[in-house]
């Protein structure tokens, strides 16, 4: 067998083996299935939380806004107010709402004993919101036609853009793209954190104990490289694949029809996006791969490999937090930049791509980028592996770069 | 089958790690590199393993470049030891015979042989960092020349070992050699290069002090080592003709004289005719001479012929 071949099997199986990547796959399984079944999950918890609220409308027009099935129940009732505040106490109702009218306007007031939840409190403050509208409109004597046409109105804005290649993303389907990019970009940032450590910690390892000096007798340290780089990276495809499948099948099974909720917002998703994803997802994985690589064979043991992955983690960590600031501010110059820049533009061009109006030529023109870097970077770390994975040095990870330099020319 | 070194200097940028030395290893010898730590052993090592490029010179095996060859034709156990610590013993041989280029088949009766030989059958499907010291470095002696290397560089096999193991790894080598492979092999421990070697090399700070046969260094001193149990005090002894130094051990003195024709004349004096207990006259111990090598200027020290 290649030799190669035979460093990437051994390597791999032993990894996929490890108690700690099953565990972490079995851990992601479960996330997902806890998301994808959210809604049944969240009935079998919250099914006794029922509030119950006494609603007391002295104007008599409203009671049909309170509903009186949902997370919150409105119970109509014309008891005085004492009564009510003693069946409040005594915990008969959680609540109670009394609605009066006067000036044309409407005031409510909401008696509790125990403190309301906050989604209790949005709830009523939102069906009070709308009855409060509602008796506005009623106290100006309008026909119900014109009262029902009054609270419908709303203006569906038809964006007409005059720039000839513009993308005419819809704001619903740019909404969807930064959902999934920041979807996206948070698996770039979870799997390039645990791989990339895992690969320097792995490397560093072999280092440490020094079995790479034997390694290194029979094969050449690029082989080595290959190796790790390439099995690395199959456990890693292993794990999506085995999270995609989960995802997938606990869609269909799932009591809520999210298959079809999914399919709508792939749809919405232009085929170039996806293979933009993609590419990123897959170049910034192998660059950080090849960082960490590099850094694993920096360092003379396991322990300083933690010191070692600082300098990816905080790129990562930039690209990240850029990706959250850019979910509200796509357009800013910070994320316009660093969507260029290779080590954060795996998370900011899916971002910036699908929910602003930037032309595909752009978004090619940032992968191209990632993909030059990737192979500079990767013939750089060939060239610097072979001296410095024999290269025992102490101090910062500068020093030992230097020392490396120094010892090998 | 012969490994040839031939001038090879390795420079960095502001050192020389290994400067100028030659030497030629034959086919099933076994060749001792000794010097301090930092004396260019390991370095030597590397460049022999095509590790690191030579500077200058060149490393031959059977008359080809080692640059250019095949490194399965070669075996090499580290200073330092490697093995992978949670990979059982049976697999990580395997590994290791399969990295280079045999076949599961083909290393099967190997690996069951050398395992028995060292004691390690019940160790088979353990991981190899609960193992001792002594087995571990059992371990990673077969995993060096399971692959039957023509040539083996091993880089101080007997360092914390006791003295049963070592006795087993010595006859290993022995084995080993018996069998043609030829053995390049560094030490600290100069008795064990003395039991093992015909020749050698003694590196001082990257310069090579000597290469030859051990018995031909050991002449070039002469027998100039005597051990006597007598009557006569030390400042007595001291005062004879031809005597450098005098050493009084636990059991008599150790005296080094200044060339071996004193011998006579010195068993005339010491033993006056009289019966004498012990009087021992030998070569210097290869420990001895390699301190006065190393431990002097380069070049001095020399005995006076």
């Amino acid at each position: 067998m290649d030799r190669t071949l035979l460093l990437i099997k051994q390597n791999y199986l032993q990894k996929v083996k490890a108690k700690s990547f099953i565990l972490m796959t079995l851990l992601y399984m479960a996330v997902i299935l806890v998301a994808v079944n959210w809604t049944s999950i969240k009935d079998v918890f919250s099914g006794d939380d029922q509030v119950k609220v006494a609603l007391v409308d002295e104007t008599k027009q409203l009671g049909a806004t309170f509903p009186e099935k949902g997370d919150v129940e409105f119970e109509a009732t014309t008891e005085d107010r004492k009564t009510l505040e003693k069946k409040v106490k005594d915990g008969d109702y959680d609540g109670a709402l009394i609605l009066t009218g006067k000036d044309s306007k409407l005031n409510a007031q909401f008696i509790t004993y125990d403190s309301p939840s906050l989604a209790t409190q949005q709830t009523v403050e939102t069906h009070v919101d709308t009855a409060s509208k509602l008796y506005g409109i009623q106290q100006l004597n309008l026909s119900s036609d014109e009262a029902e046409t009054l609270l419908n109105a709303q203006t569906v804005i038809d964006e007409v853009s005059l720039k000839k290649d513009d993308s005419g993303k819809s704001s619903a389907s740019k909404m969807i793209g930064i959902g999934v990019s920041y979807v996206m970009g948070f698996l770039i940032y979870l799997f390039v954190i645990t791989y990339a450590s895992m690969i320097t910690t792995d490397i560093a390892s072999e280092k440490g104990s020094r079995v790479l000096e034997v390694l290194m007798a029979s094969i050449r340290p690029n082989q080595h490289l290959m190796g790790k780089i390439v099995s690395v990276f199959l456990l890693g495809f292993t794990q999506i694949v085995i999270l995609v499948v989960t995802a997938l099948v606990g869609l269909k099974l799932a009591k809520a029809d999210l298959w079809s909720t999914a399919a709508d917002m792939l749809k919405d998703l232009s085929g170039a996006y996806i293979w933009i994803v993609i590419g990123f997802f897959l170049l910034t994985m192998l660059l950080y791969l090849t960082l960490g690589a590099l850094m694993g064979s920096l360092v003379s043991k396991v322990e300083e490999a933690g010191q070692a992955t600082m300098p990816l983690m905080m790129l990562m960590m930039a690209g990240f937090f850029s990706l959250v600031y850019g979910m509200t501010n796509p357009d800013t110059i910070l994320v316009k930049i660093l969507s260029f820049v290779p080590f954060t533009s795996g998370m900011l061009m899916p971002l910036r791509y699908s929910s602003t109006d930037l032309s595909l030529s752009m978004a090619i023109i940032s992968l191209a980028i990632l993909f030059i870097t990737l192979v500079v970077v990767f013939m750089a770390t060939v060239a610097l592996y072979r001296r410095s994975v024999l290269t025992y040095s102490t101090g910062s990870i500068w020093t030992k770069f230097k020392n490396v330099w120094k010892f090998t020319t | 089958m012969t490994l040839a070194l031939s001038n090879v200097t390795k420079k960095y940028r502001d050192f020389v790690a290994v400067d100028h030395i030659d030497f030629t290893i034959n086919r099933g010898e076994i060749f001792g590199l000794i010097g301090q730590n930092g004396a260019g052993k390991t370095t030597t090592f590397r460049m022999i393993l095509n590790l690191q490029d030579t500077t200058e010179g060149e490393i031959l095996w059977n008359g080809e470049s080692v640059n250019n060859l095949n490194r399965d034709f070669l075996g090499y156990l580290p200073e330092e030891r490697g093995i992978y610590p949670q990979m059982k013993v049976e697999e990580q041989l395997y590994f290791f015979g399969e990295l280079h280029g045999k076949s599961k088949k083909e290393l099967k009766p190997r690996i069951d042989y050398w395992l028995e030989r060292f004691d390690l059958e019940e160790k088979r499907k353990v991981k190899a960092e609960t193992l001792s010291k002594g087995n571990q470095q059992k371990v990673q002696l077969i995993a060096s020349f399971i692959h039957e290397p023509q040539f083996l560089i091993l880089d101080e096999p007997f360092s914390g070992l006791d003295p049963v193991n070592r006795e087993l790894l010595m006859s290993a080598i022995i084995e080993l050699r018996d069998k043609g492979v030829t053995i390049l092999f560094s030490s600290h421990q100069m008795d064990n290069v003395e039991e093992l070697c015909d020749r050698l090399c003694i590196l001082k700070r990257g310069k090579s002090l000597f290469s030859g046969d051990l018995q031909e260094l050991k002449e070039q001193y002469g027998k100039v080592n005597l051990r006597v149990r007598t009557a006569m005090t030390k400042p007595e002894l001291a005062a004879l003709d031809g005597v450098v130094n005098v050493k009084q051990t636990n059991d008599g003195y150790t005296l080094r004289l200044e060339n071996e024709t004193h011998g006579p004349a010195l068993f005339e004096r010491i033993g006056r005719g009289q019966y004498i207990e012990k009087f021992s006259m030998d070569y210097l111990s290869l420990d001895e001479i390699f301190k006065l090598k190393v431990g002097g200027k380069d070049g001095q020290n020399t005995p006076a012929h």
